[in-house]
């Protein structure tokens, strides 16, 4: 899964850590897989940092954003791309500020995208991704 | 109207310098806040995801605000981390309120990962119309 950032503020800037975050799978079968487009916690632009996960039947991409309601994020799905933007309104006096910010990930093949599903609390943003049968680990009986 | 992400000393709060002495279990860092400033109170706006308000610790002390949270990012056994950009560490935020601000009556609210800190300011310091006869 590739994670390219995608700027939508003036003040985005790349990392300077680009390509550090190389998963540990880089030039297996999942070379596909995360391994752009990384941001920092500790940068003030870092924009939407996001965290994956695997277990056997599903892969899980977390987002941290902080002040969205679930009405101002939005997921879409376009062949294996997928874009989660949000938008946060800041009420400031009499004025609403708003902040836009979206990721783009590549998911990887073999995921069931009908099964995909979002969760946002706390201001965290899970996305469950799951895998396809034959992606899953089976055990093979011995005869 | 005063807006600030960070305040300069004639603010009505101001962050001291951050100094994590005490041998704390797990990395702290300070969250992102802002705020905002009208003549009848100050509001303080911290980012706080992956926290619940269980897990907030406010308290006020001889003038100083002190904001602790714990996050909840721990995930099941099962999964495995193959990409990581999000930080592990808890939050904490020290911010010093000056004389003007009325520190009986504050109120704080978290909702989506958002806690919100209302100030006001006393009374005898807000600025009034003085009529003219």
């Amino acid at each position: 899964m590739k994670l390219a950032r995608y700027p939508t503020l003036p003040s985005l800037t790349w990392s300077p850590f680009e390509g550090f975050f190389r998963h540990p799978f880089a030039g297996t079968a999942f070379d596909s897989f995360f391994t752009q487009g990384a941001a920092t916690h500790d940068s003030p632009a870092a924009g939407l940092a996001v965290d994956v996960y695997e277990d056997a039947a599903h892969y899980y991409a977390r987002f941290e954003v902080p002040g969205v309601k679930k009405e101002d994020a939005q997921i879409e799905l376009e062949d294996r791309h997928l874009k989660v933007s949000v938008t946060r309104k800041i009420q400031s006096g009499d004025q609403t500020m708003q902040s836009e910010l979206s990721r783009i990930v590549t998911i990887p093949k073999g995921i069931a995208v009908d099964g995909i599903t979002a969760k946002l609390e706390d201001g965290l943003l899970t996305l469950t991704l799951p895998k396809q049968e034959e992606r899953k680990p089976r055990v093979i009986a011995l005869n | 109207m005063n807006t600030s992400c960070n305040p300069s000393p004639d603010t009505a709060v101001t962050a001291p310098p951050t100094g994590h002495a005490e041998s704390a279990p797990r990395a702290v860092r300070r969250p992102r806040y802002r705020i905002d400033s009208t003549a009848e109170h100050h509001t303080v706006r911290v980012d706080l995801p992956s926290v619940t308000k269980e897990s907030v610790q406010l308290a006020l002390e001889e003038g100083l605000l002190t904001l602790k949270a714990a996050r909840h990012t721990a995930v099941p056994e099962s999964w495995k981390a193959l990409h990581r950009e999000l930080s592990d560490a808890d939050y904490e935020l020290r911010l010093k309120l000056n004389d003007r601000v009325d520190d009986q009556a504050l109120t704080a609210n978290l909702e989506d990962g958002v806690l919100t800190i209302v100030l006001p300011v006393k009374e005898a310091v807000r600025p009034r119309a003085i009529p003219i006869q």
